[in-house]
């Protein structure tokens, strides 16, 4: 018995030096890394815009010149609308052995249909989301870091002060004068359709024009539909709906 | 002088022996945490949390080094041996959140997850309770044997 406690003291002592060693190596292999000042780089983000999605990226650089591979390094952004989340986007994870150079880029893409559909007023409101970035690595597969930072976005709504005139021009014709500002800071392309239907929820008629608005742009569009009776008009973008309301007398 | 008297003289004699050990061995680890603290306060940002920490740390450790040396030739050291083992898992555990520190500095909030060198560390006093049970057991027997 005198020997297995010997052998078990043994183990305890060597497990607590390499247990108390290892955020002391840790410690030298980041700053191994992080004292010189080229051996990461981050570059100027890029933001691109293409019909429903947007992507950025931000390109990378970073020479490991550490003793422990660095792993599971991503980025993730999480957006916050009146404190709930209405989108997440994380980039792919980069590993980086011990003594490698990885020149890669951190990439993000969404869609706005998605975002939108979380919440509804961002396509009329202008508002302030907050936005949350975080940096996400690990070291030796053991030791992990997470570096995050808050600030707000200042969201421009891409139909701010959306409207919808009613013009009966007859008997058996109706016609809708519909205008919004792009307060958003990407064009707006893509089709807009106005349905009408009546007080029993079936279509009456429907009506598609192609936007093309630039940011901080005034669009003014007018849509004529045969209608005789009230009903419901519905607006929508690319198939998100915009808005739903009652036309005609009640 | 009676025969009790005499029996009793050694026995006192013994036990302030014992206490002289166990304190100076306190006063020694004592130094030893002191230095420590005094490294770690000039080399690291020492933060208020870290301090009432590190100081329950020390106190406790110290508490238990003195009982255990005092405890000395009884099954009392293994006990506590093993309480201190238990105190420290618990300790650990509850110290460093599961692992997982989050300090804020100029509006960056930096989380520093070490869960599996928190498993490490609870198996190692594992390993130390089960060292206290095996040396326990042994002292019973012996004191059987005798």
């Amino acid at each position: 018995m005198r020997h297995t406690v010997r052998a078990l003291r043994l183990v305890i002592v060597v497990l607590w030096i390499a247990v108390l060693l290892m955020p002391v190596t840790v410690a030298l292999s980041l700053w191994e890394i992080f004292e010189a000042r080229n051996n990461v780089a981050i570059g100027e983000p890029s933001f691109s815009v293409s019909d429903e999605n947007f992507l950025i990226s931000v390109p990378f650089f970073m020479n490991n010149t550490g003793f422990y591979d660095i792993s599971d390094l991503f980025a993730k952004i999480s957006v916050y609308s009146e404190n709930e989340e209405i989108a997440e986007f994380s980039t792919e994870p980069l590993n980086i052995p011990a003594g490698r150079t990885v020149e890669s880029s951190l990439s993000v893409s969404g869609s706005w249909s998605d975002i939108i559909s979380r919440d509804s007023e961002l396509l009329t409101n202008s508002k302030d989301l907050d936005v949350s970035v975080a940096l996400h690595f690990q070291v030796a597969y053991i030791l992990a870091f997470n570096t995050a930072r808050n600030f707000t976005y200042n969201w421009g709504a891409p139909f701010s002060n959306l409207t919808i005139n009613y013009m009966r021009i007859n008997a058996t014709h109706v016609s809708f004068l519909v205008s919004f500002y792009n307060n958003a800071s990407f064009r707006l392309s893509g089709p807009l359709k106005v349905e009408l239907f009546n007080l029993q929820n079936v279509s009456i008629g429907s009506a598609v024009q192609v936007l093309d608005v630039e940011p901080n742009e005034y669009y003014q569009g007018s849509f004529t539909f045969e209608a005789a009776e009230t009903g419901i008009i519905r607006l929508s973008f690319a198939d998100i709906l915009i808005v739903e309301r009652r036309w005609g007398s009640a | 002088m009676s025969e009790a008297e005499v029996e009793t003289k050694p026995s006192h004699r013994k036990l302030v022996v014992k206490v002289v050990k166990a304190a100076f061995t306190t006063v020694v680890y004592g130094v030893v945490w002191f230095v420590i603290w005094f490294l770690l306060s000039n080399f690291l940002p020492v933060f208020q949390w870290f301090s009432t920490l590190y100081w329950i740390l020390a106190y406790a450790s110290l508490f238990f080094t003195f009982t255990i040396k005092i405890s000395e030739g009884t099954i009392y050291k293994y006990i506590l041996i093993i309480l201190r083992s238990f105190f420290v898992i618990v300790y650990i555990v509850y110290s460093t959140n599961f692992g997982v520190f989050t300090i804020n500095i100029e509006g960056f909030t930096i989380t520093v997850e070490f869960i599996p060198l928190l498993a490490i560390m609870v198996a190692i006093n594992l390993l130390s309770i089960a060292g206290g049970l095996i040396q326990a057991i042994e002292f019973a027997a012996q004191t059987r044997e005798d």
